[in-house]
């Protein structure tokens, strides 16, 4: 493998910094939750790179000291979660979402979902941000054919400066959508703040702490967040005083 | 002075110790041998007259295989039979010429063994595979009940171990199908490999010069000594150890190869039969009377089919005694990559703060993880693995190393 392409399968598919143990949190986390993976599942059909992207909005509100990576550190096919990225760690909002998120995994999967949700269904409405979409999924798909290429090399170079040339056509449109992008963004962390904020405040209200939520198994931490903020309270109460499966697991909080 | 007559048991342990002795001298004497070594003594000890547990060994040539051989040989005071074998090899070469005098008297076909294979305790069969058909057939009967064929019927050898060398393993389900049978009789397998280790290499190097200034030849000769009687005096005591106390571990064990699936499962039914006398005298050398969990690892070198599937036989038999070991290989990476991270930001005091937090959160629960593990091992076997305990100890130590660093951080910065 030449140089330059053993250089390009370095950059990281994940813009915000992650070792080996936020990796296999994630990864144990998909692992046991179904409402993670439909998130991801969703994520991956209409994003491209959307299961990273996942990962990277999760990692953001979850981990005590979030390093977003440079540019020049990430696949070309990834830059428009950098934007995304980027954009969301700049805003006030932010911060304030994660003093509800910080180590509280059930907290940050909520919020992580519910950003990711808001931007699948906001950016394609977009006619400009749908082009950074696509040219979004062209890099990614160049990018999959250097990979898969790695033995021919001449091939998965080309590949691989395809990749970067619609990296670069995501980065020119994004620059000239700032705010259309800033906005969405904004409006994604805005309105999780409040989403998480709503379910947390309403468990407390029903007497459900977070010692005892966060003893249970994740989807039902993320099911009971997700009733909570429904009005039918009652349902609520029954659910919280139910058995819910207790969980034995190594995490790294 | 009359000298007290050693008691059986006594007897018995003055062998083991001869035994351990022995392979503590061909050790030393071959570096990075330790496994083939072992299993030659655990062939001699599990092999019965009338059960002969055949081992092969496959390797390159140089590779020290026919000189362990004979060093065990000459230790035990057994003669060799000792033979390359090659398409051409006649039945006459391994099992002795037909009497012609018999046959023209008497019109009886009958062999003279003198010299030969039946005349001898120990045989080492170098390429057994080379063999042809004719011969290689009536060699199946000695691998499989220790008799051969002479005249109208069978006849017992006074076989005590049975070696084979091989370059190659025969490619049984491809091409050479018919060497399947004899193949499948090789009860233990060794793949011996050349010195990998520059230090041993060079070590080598020196003992063959030393033998050469002393005029002794390039054949090593044991100093430890054993008799074919103290070897028989052994196998009973072998054949005696209680396998009762690893039966479930066992049975455990043949599940996680797939159990009575033919297609998963390497070893058949008689195979796993006869991996009780191997794993019996590995007990016995261990000094124990009973067979237990950790003496199931010798299982590696004996449920291989091909080479390719060698690794994935060790990792399943090496995950089935140590559970904990791979987790615990990833869990020392991701500390390394822990204290690395806090290290790399050490000229930072702010940052170091920030990351510190973080690392030192994740490492706990490294540490956290590996103390459970401690837990469930000292429930399981009543020890702690010593692996353990030194992870335990390196991250902890590493963890206070930092949290040290991490206060003075914080002091200057109130100071300041």
């Amino acid at each position: 493998m030449s140089e330059r392409l053993a250089a390009w399968q370095e950059l990281s598919r994940l813009t915000v910094d992650c070792d080996r143990m936020d990796r296999r949190f994630f990864r144990e986390l998909l692992r046991e939750s179904e409402n993670l993976r439909r998130a991801a599942s969703r994520a991956a059909e209409s994003w491209p790179e959307g299961l990273p992207l996942l990962q990277d909005l999760f990692s953001s509100v979850f981990k005590p000291c979030p390093v977003l990576k440079e540019e020049a550190e990430v696949r070309p096919s990834v830059l428009l979660n950098h934007a995304v990225m980027s954009r969301l760690i700049g805003f006030p909002e932010w911060e304030r979402l994660r003093r509800s998120t910080v180590l509280d995994r059930s907290a940050a999967a909520l919020a992580a979902a519910y950003l990711l949700d808001f931007l699948l269904t906001h950016v394609p409405r977009d006619p400009a941000l749908q082009q950074a979409l696509d040219a979004g999924r062209q890099a990614a798909r160049a990018g999959q054919s250097a990979d898969a290429l790695t033995y021919a090399v001449g091939r998965a170079e080309e590949a691989a400066v395809e990749s970067a040339r619609w990296g670069t056509a995501v980065r020119e449109i994004v620059q000239r959508q700032e705010s259309v992008l800033s906005n969405t963004v904004y409006g994604a962390v805005l309105k999780a703040r409040r989403y998480v904020e709503q379910a947390l405040d309403s468990l407390d209200g029903l007497g459900v702490s977070d010692a005892e939520r966060q003893s249970m198994a994740l989807d039902d931490q993320l099911n009971l967040m997700i009733q909570a903020l429904n009005p039918n309270l009652v349902r609520v109460a029954q659910l919280a005083s139910s058995s819910f499966t207790r969980t034995t697991r190594h995490s790294w909080c | 002075m009359m000298e007290t007559m050693p008691k059986p048991r006594d007897a018995v342990a003055a062998v083991r110790a001869k035994l351990l002795a022995l392979e503590r001298e061909l050790n030393a004497a071959v570096y990075e041998r330790a496994d083939v070594i072992r299993g030659m003594l655990l062939a001699l000890l599990a092999s019965d007259e009338e059960a002969p547990i055949p081992m092969v060994m496959v390797g390159a040539p140089g590779t020290s295989k026919t000189m362990l051989a004979e060093a065990l040989c000459e230790a035990i005071g057994a003669t060799c039979f000792e033979w390359l074998m090659n398409p051409s090899t006649l039945p006459d070469e391994i099992f002795g010429p037909i009497r012609t005098s018999l046959m023209v008297e008497k019109d009886e076909v009958r062999r003279n063994p003198k010299g030969k294979l039946p005349d001898h305790a120990v045989v080492l069969l170098d390429e057994i595979f080379q063999g042809n058909e004719a011969t290689l057939n009536l060699l199946l009967p000695v691998l499989a009940k220790g008799e051969w064929f002479n005249g109208d019927g069978p006849e017992r050898l006074p076989l005590r171990l049975f070696l084979s060398a091989t370059n190659r393993v025969p490619d049984v389900s491809g091409d050479q199908p018919m060497l399947a049978a004899l193949w499948d009789r090789f009860v233990l397998r060794y793949v011996v490999r050349r010195i990998q280790e520059p230090d041993h290499f060079r070590q080598m190097l020196r003992d063959a010069a030393g033998r050469r200034r002393d005029g002794v030849g390039a054949r090593f000769r044991p100093k430890t000594r054993l008799t074919l009687e103290e070897i028989d005096v052994a196998r009973t005591v072998v054949r005696n150890v209680n396998i009762e106390p690893a039966l479930d571990d066992l049975t455990e064990l043949w599940r996680a190869f797939g159990g009575g699936s033919e297609e998963s499962n390497p070893a058949s039914d008689r195979r796993w039969n006869q991996y009780i006398a191997v794993l019996q005298a590995q007990a016995f050398l261990a000094g124990r009377d009973d067979v237990v969990r950790d003496d199931l690892a010798v299982l590696q070198h004996c449920l291989w089919r091909t080479p390719e599937e060698i690794p994935t036989v060790r990792k399943v038999v090496v995950e089935f005694l140590t559970p904990w070991a791979a987790r615990l290989e990833d869990i020392l990476a991701e500390g390394q990559e822990q204290i690395e991270r806090f290290y790399r930001v050490s000229d930072d005091p702010n940052q170091r703060l920030l990351v510190g937090g973080e690392v030192a959160m994740k490492l706990n629960s490294l540490v956290n993880e590996i103390k459970t593990m401690m837990q469930q091992e000292e429930a399981r076997t009543g020890t702690v693995p010593e692996e353990l305990q030194r992870a335990l100890a390196y991250l902890t130590s590493e963890g206070n190393k930092m949290y040290l660093i991490r206060v003075q951080d914080q002091a200057a910065r109130k100071t300041r």
